[in-house]
């Protein structure tokens, strides 16, 4: 069956370069190498394994349809703190940076026939919504914090966003 | 047509949800109802349970389409103010809606039921799992905290959608079970059991509900197949993490986590779920 959501672009930006650490994650995984520091001009990034010969993601359960002892595994809250990324942030205009309150995907309009919520240039209220994050097919509306004019949105339709990423910068009026 | 005294006429008089029933003939589309009514009432009239018997604009993930003749199917939002448990781990709710969907379809027809991660509820048929059912959750968050939720849910009880319009092999409780459902008593038997949940949510507990919902995924163990705006992504769905993402071993052997996407089911098991 036709899936009417695979046409969008898969062009992403990535402001905290977070493709790079998902990519060298997967890279360690694979190898012996439990650390990597990788400088590129006044950007570094360091990644390291939480211990060596293992693997940093949480350890699967195996998977059964039936009843299985309570895991042991710690509760991960499902809003984790933002990431700090290392060297100079982004260059964004000045004003209020509305972040992703949570993972999920980024839409910029209520369905793809529909306009997006916001452009760049646009006024907004408080309240207004400015984009919606799905997560796990729960429909999150993100709204503006301050009223004020759209200075940069950051993010494109269809776009995986991490907690705490930026999502658009309102320019105070 | 299906009314609030009715409704309330099954209910326990100590049940924490619906406080407040509405009953409509037609509505554009019970979500935005339902978003109203969270505006409008003060705090202590919610969960606000808004039912339609046809909606003429109703609506499932991204804007589709949600058809049904009127009266042939249940249609409802639950609007509700999320228990402090559930303003940061939101995705309790989602479970919270499978589970009891799952539970009182269980209780109401002799069906083998089965999820579909994260949300789609799907019952045995001579021709394989077919979904009954569309469940749709729509939020909002002011800091980081998730301050109201809205539960969609869309069950076909006597018809089914025309199969040239469905992603999913769909079919309708009645038609499955080859047993007449009666529309209001399959509603009193799922509200007792969203209450059931979302007792246990306020009182903090979300553990039993993971557990429960975990258990009744059918796509753990299943080659998977997930469409997302950006990307398609191939492997074993090994796990579901506490957040609820699924946990996915790709062809390079790397686990991906999965927060959203259609996720469809291939590999040796096609023909089974």
């Amino acid at each position: 069956m036709k899936d009417e959501t695979t046409e969008l672009p898969a062009d992403q930006s990535d402001p905290f370069g977070l493709a790079a650490v998902r990519d060298l994650l997967q890279m360690l995984e694979r190898s012996d190498v439990y650390e990597i520091t990788i400088e590129r001009g006044d950007t570094k990034l360091h990644v390291k394994r939480g211990h060596a010969g293992g693997i940093i993601y949480p350890t699967p359960m195996p998977a059964a349809p039936t009843i299985q002892p309570l895991p042991t595994t710690p509760v991960t809250p499902f809003v984790q703190p933002p990431p700090a990324p290392e060297g100079p942030p982004v260059e964004m205009p000045a004003g209020h940076t509305i972040t992703a309150p949570m993972v999920g995907t980024f839409y910029a309009a209520p369905s793809p026939k529909d306009r997006p919520f916001v452009q760049e240039g646009d006024e907004v209220r408080v309240g207004d919504t400015v984009g919606i994050i799905e997560a796990m097919k729960m429909m999150n509306e993100i709204e503006s914090e301050v009223a004020g004019r759209v200075a940069r949105i950051l993010v494109k339709n269809g776009q995986p966003v991490e907690y705490g990423q930026p999502l658009m910068v309102i320019e105070p009026l | 047509m299906l009314d609030p005294v009715a409704i309330r006429a099954g209910l326990a008089s100590e049940a924490m949800l619906p406080v407040t029933i509405y009953c409509y003939d037609q509505v554009g589309s019970t979500m935005d109802v339902a978003r109203t009514a969270i505006q409008s009432l003060p705090p202590a009239a919610l969960p606000v349970l808004v039912v339609a018997e046809e909606q003429t604009a109703g609506r499932g993930r991204l804007g589709r389409r949600w058809f049904a003749p009127p009266g042939s199917a249940l249609l409802f939002s639950l609007g509700l103010y999320p228990p402090p448990i559930a303003t940061t781990t939101p995705t309790a709710l989602i479970w919270m809606a499978a589970v009891a969907l799952i539970e009182a379809i269980e209780r109401e027809t002799p069906l083998r039921v089965g999820l579909k991660w994260p949300n789609d509820v799907l019952v045995q048929t001579a021709t394989g799992w077919a979904k009954t059912a569309g469940i749709l959750l729509e939020g909002g968050w002011d800091k980081n905290r998730l301050v109201w939720a809205i539960i969609g849910c869309g069950v076909n009880i006597s018809a089914a959608p025309d199969p040239e319009v469905t992603r999913y092999p769909a079919t309708a409780l009645a038609i499955a079970a080859a047993t007449p459902i009666d529309r209001l008593q399959f509603l009193q038997t799922l509200l007792q059991r969203y209450d059931y949940w979302f007792r246990q949510l306020q009182a903090g507990d979300s553990e039993f509900l993971w557990q429960t919902w975990r258990n009744r995924l059918l796509t753990l163990g299943q080659v998977v197949q997930i469409t997302t705006l950006t990307d398609i992504i191939c492997g074993e769905a090994i796990d579901v993490d506490r957040n609820g993402s699924l946990i996915v071993r790709d062809g390079s052997g790397a686990l991906r986590w999965i927060e959203s996407g259609d996720v469809g089911i291939i590999g040796d098991h096609a023909s089974d779920v």
